[in-house]
């Protein structure tokens, strides 16, 4: 069951006779206009969040699929884009369940007591996908609020009530999750062969 | 540029260079068009709370009709119920209380009032006089449901039994016992009319107004109120005392 009352009391439709498929079928279009625009977004935070492109497909799949079935309980000029990511945090709390080994760091607060460093100069040589190494890196819990506050563009608020937490707990955990990701790309960077204790980060992360 | 935003773009550029493969809009798309819509759910809200209400209802009306003596159906608990009402009353009241109840309200009624020469029977050649004497006293919309001689509790009774306009009475009529009287008890009338002191109790619905003769006591018991229960006793009380001083 995947109940989604992020607004209750949605219209309901008496749908009677020979007007069943005419009024299905606007259901269904009116569903894919609202809530198709948003794949990407959603197929992209599943896999960043599951950290498996195959696992994000079957769960943006079954995004939809429930956002599909609880549709009647969306109120149309509501965030579908907030409704949907709420959906997607529910769909994947229930897969980590069900798969079990779901692979999550290490989020114990001595982790990032030794992590916590001062925030470092990252080279414009560092590609998007050793950015999104570095991101995959991260604790799911921390990186959910990264994806959602700083990649999404959702405000505190709006985190706060996709994830089911306090706001606070948004703040903190974008803070730790954000020095975490700076941790790990200056760890890519030194890779590189990158002096990170030399220069300002501004200048290392623009790319011109 | 401040830091914050140049990591953002490079975090958002990165985390949007993946794009959704294009199989999996065509593929949602055709799943929801599979896929049943699940029913506008009523809100919680909608079905617990008038069900739970109805519920609470349902279980407070049987409740309460348990405790008026309703939905008594073994003699067990009829019997408890009429104890546990004479308990609130003088113990002369209990005497006519208890034969009402258990033998007018807990009563199987048949579908038609028996035939009037099934009273006269019943009441046998010595209270057979009574069903003219009372009549002209009684509303003419209270028909006479029972009218016999009983036993309840070692104890002889004549019992007329009238319903009507949604009330139930009874007369009844038992023989004294030795030491029984109201007028020797700490009884004390409500009135006295014609000369005749009735007393007056009452529990839950019932209202109970009694007399006493020479060697009877008589009680009207009814679930009407208790004034006018009074009032049909002010009627009735003169000729049932003729009636059973010519006995």
């Amino acid at each position: 069951m995947y109940p989604y009352p992020f607004v209750e009391g949605r219209g309901r439709q008496v749908v009677e006779g020979n007007h069943l498929a005419e009024a299905s079928m606007s259901v269904t279009e009116s569903f894919e206009a609202e809530a198709i625009p948003h794949l990407n977004h959603i197929f992209r935070a599943a896999v960043r969040i599951l950290g498996d492109r195959s696992r994000g497909e079957d769960v943006a799949q079954e995004v939809y699929l429930q956002a599909w079935k609880s549709f009647d309980r969306f109120e149309r000029g509501t965030n579908c884009r907030a409704w949907l990511f709420k959906i997607l945090f529910h769909c994947v709390n229930h897969h980590r369940r069900k798969w079990f080994r779901f692979p999550l760091l290490r989020e114990s607060e001595e982790y990032f007591e030794s992590a916590l460093t001062a925030p470092v100069p990252i080279s414009d040589r560092i590609t998007d996908e050793e950015v999104l190494n570095a991101l995959d890196r991260i604790p799911e819990k921390f990186r959910a609020v990264v994806l959602l506050v700083d990649v999404e563009e959702f405000a505190y608020k709006e985190a706060a009530e996709i994830l089911g937490v306090p706001i606070g707990t948004v703040m903190s955990r974008l803070s730790r999750g954000r020095t975490a990701l700076r941790e790990h790309l200056a760890e890519i960077a030194q890779a590189h062969g990158i002096d990170t204790n030399n220069g300002k980060g501004s200048a290392a992360w623009t790319r011109t | 540029m401040d830091e914050n935003v140049n990591f953002n773009w490079r975090l958002k550029q990165a985390v949007n260079s993946l794009e959704a493969p294009p199989f999996l809009e065509p593929r949602i798309r055709n799943r929801i068009r599979l896929e049943p819509r699940r029913p506008p759910r009523r809100s919680l809200s909608g079905v617990w709370i008038p069900a739970l209400s109805l519920a609470a209802a349902l279980c407070l009306g049987v409740g309460v009709a348990y405790e008026l003596g309703h939905l008594r159906v073994t003699v067990d608990s009829q019997e408890s119920y009429i104890a546990s009402i004479s308990s609130k009353v003088d113990e002369l009241m209990r005497v006519g209380l208890g034969d009402h109840v258990h033998c007018a309200v807990f009563r199987k009624r048949a579908p038609a009032p028996p035939p009037v020469e099934k009273f006269v029977a019943d009441l046998g050649p010595r209270y057979a006089g009574l069903l003219p004497a009372i009549r002209q006293h009684i509303p003419q919309s209270y028909g006479v449901e029972l009218a016999h001689q009983c036993r309840y509790h070692q104890r002889k009774f004549v019992h007329l039994s009238l319903t009507g306009e949604g009330t139930l009475l009874s007369i009844v009529i038992a023989n004294k016992r030795e030491g029984e009287s109201f007028e020797a008890g700490s009884f004390l009338p409500s009135l006295v009319r014609s000369g005749i002191p009735i007393y007056a109790s009452g529990v839950q619905r019932f209202g109970i107004h009694a007399f006493e003769g020479r060697g009877h006591l008589v009680y009207l018991v009814s679930d009407l109120p208790k004034d006018e229960n009074q009032r049909l006793m002010i009627a009735l009380a003169p000729p049932l005392k003729e009636f059973l001083e010519r006995l």
